[in-house]
């Protein structure tokens, strides 16, 4: 997963450089891409020993989002990312993502802008309500996978930095707070390339 | 647009399956029906165990807040009374049983009589036969914890995972750390799914001290968000339509 991360910066870093003094940043209202969505950061375990791994789970949402100007440099931009590729948790078990959104931003320089926001997280997790057999330690015994659709809903922070490159695209950086305000705070990264429409 | 094809294309392919978390029983559609879930405790049976009531309650504790990390979770559960009891019983009790304990057996949790699809009953024991090798007064702190933490999710209403890094998964003996899995918080978010807006803006309804004075059900968060949504979209359509070619002013001012 850490390859494909960093191919994906590569990638991104090397059309920017290819021409960045030809940075055109024609303001588009509209911006569709794809993203990973690294989600719970550093809070789970991927270890036998249990050790936290840094890096969450990965979701890979596809992003829209409406820009509206509110003034020379400050924008409001209306934003929804779906996962309509689900990560699935054996072939009964599948988790998605949905969010919606908005973040105020300030254009800081000619390629850059920066961000702030809130918005909603519905995680869904669904199941097929199939049984199972499991080791139970001194036999087996049957297990059931859950048989209907959970959605948990949690509101978040924004904040992030979009960077504006050639060819109309546009990468984003994320980072989403789940319960800001108390002990099961948890983080979400968001990384994003899109393209401008209208 | 090759760009971002080739580059979904890559992360697609990091997409990998893994196995999922399970439910104790099939008349279980939902978990316990409260938003906080006490366990009480039988500590005159592990006194008489020869298990340290002092050691008992620290990995009930620390069980308990493993738990209650779950970001997405609509339940928090802490340590409750001082009992007697041995049953299952709502609030669930936490017990030592000195009998027929298997040698590798450190606990066992179960739930019963799971009315309307919510567990009602429920109870934990940890293994209190000091002839046993999984005898929990000397099986370590950490152990205590992932045991205590283990059994509470069965009581939660989760059965056992195939992920050898599950706190869930029945064998914890390779465990040196205690951390849940990915698994185990989307168990107990399936069980218990969090709704921020009547459960309290921001994370607010988890901090104890503001005890259960909660937002009304519907939440004003909710009507916030969803009327500055509305704003925004109706202020975008308008703006669209009186023509605006989207290129910023300045860029048209000399």
């Amino acid at each position: 997963m850490k390859f494909f991360s960093l191919l994906f910066l590569a990638i991104t870093f090397s059309l920017t450089t290819s021409s960045l003094v030809q940075a055109n940043r024609a303001e588009h209202r509209v911006h569709f891409g794809v993203g990973a969505a690294f989600y719970n950061l550093g809070k789970t375990t991927t270890s036998v020993d249990g050790s936290t791994n840094t890096l969450g789970q990965l979701f890979l949402p596809l992003q829209l989002s409406l820009k509206t100007e509110i003034s020379s440099r400050i924008n409001l931009q209306t934003i929804a990312t779906y996962t309509p590729l689900a990560v699935t948790a054996s072939d009964s078990v599948s988790k998605r993502i949905l969010t919606t959104g908005f973040n105020f931003t300030y254009e800081a320089t000619p390629v850059i802008d920066y961000k702030a926001g809130l918005g909603i997280l519905t995680y869904y997790i669904s199941g097929d309500g199939s049984s199972v057999t499991r080791s139970n330690g001194t036999g087996t015994a049957t297990f059931y996978l859950p048989g209907t659709t959970s959605a948990s809903r949690s509101i978040y922070l924004d904040f992030g930095i979009s960077y504006y490159m050639p060819r109309h695209l546009k990468l984003d950086i994320d980072a989403l707070v789940l319960n800001s305000m108390a002990s099961t705070r948890s983080f979400t990264t968001v990384l994003s390339l899109s393209k401008g429409f209208f | 647009m090759k760009i971002i094809t080739l580059t979904a294309l890559l992360i697609f392919g990091t997409q990998s399956s893994a196995s999922a978390f399970t439910l104790i029983s099939n008349q279980i559609t939902a978990g316990w029906n409260t938003r906080n879930l006490s366990f009480d405790v039988n500590e005159t049976s592990c006194t008489a165990a020869g298990v340290s009531v002092t050691e008992l309650n620290a990995a009930i504790d620390a069980a308990v807040e493993l738990w209650n990390k779950s970001p997405n979770t609509g339940i928090k559960i802490s340590r409750g009374s001082v009992v007697t009891s041995t049953t299952n019983t709502n609030p669930p009790t936490i017990y030592c049983n000195t009998t027929a304990q298997s040698d590798g057996v450190a606990g066992v949790g179960s739930i019963s009589q799971a009315t309307g699809g919510h567990p009602s009953l429920g109870s934990l024991y940890v293994n209190g036969d000091s002839s046993k090798g999984a005898y929990f007064g000397k099986i370590g702190t950490t152990l205590q914890t992932l045991v205590m933490a283990h059994e509470m999710g069965h009581v939660l209403g989760l059965g056992h995972s195939e992920q050898q890094y599950a706190l869930m998964y029945y064998d914890l003996s390779s465990k040196e750390n205690s951390n849940l899995s990915q698994d185990d918080m989307d168990g107990l978010a399936w069980l218990n799914p969090k709704d921020e807006f009547s459960n309290g803006t921001m994370g607010c309804a988890t901090i104890k001290t503001i005890g259960d004075h909660l937002p009304p059900s519907g939440g004003n968060g909710a009507i916030l968000i969803n009327w500055m949504l509305l704003i925004l979209v109706a202020f975008g359509a308008s703006r669209y339509r009186n023509g605006s070619n989207g290129v910023r002013p300045e860029t048209l001012c000399p």
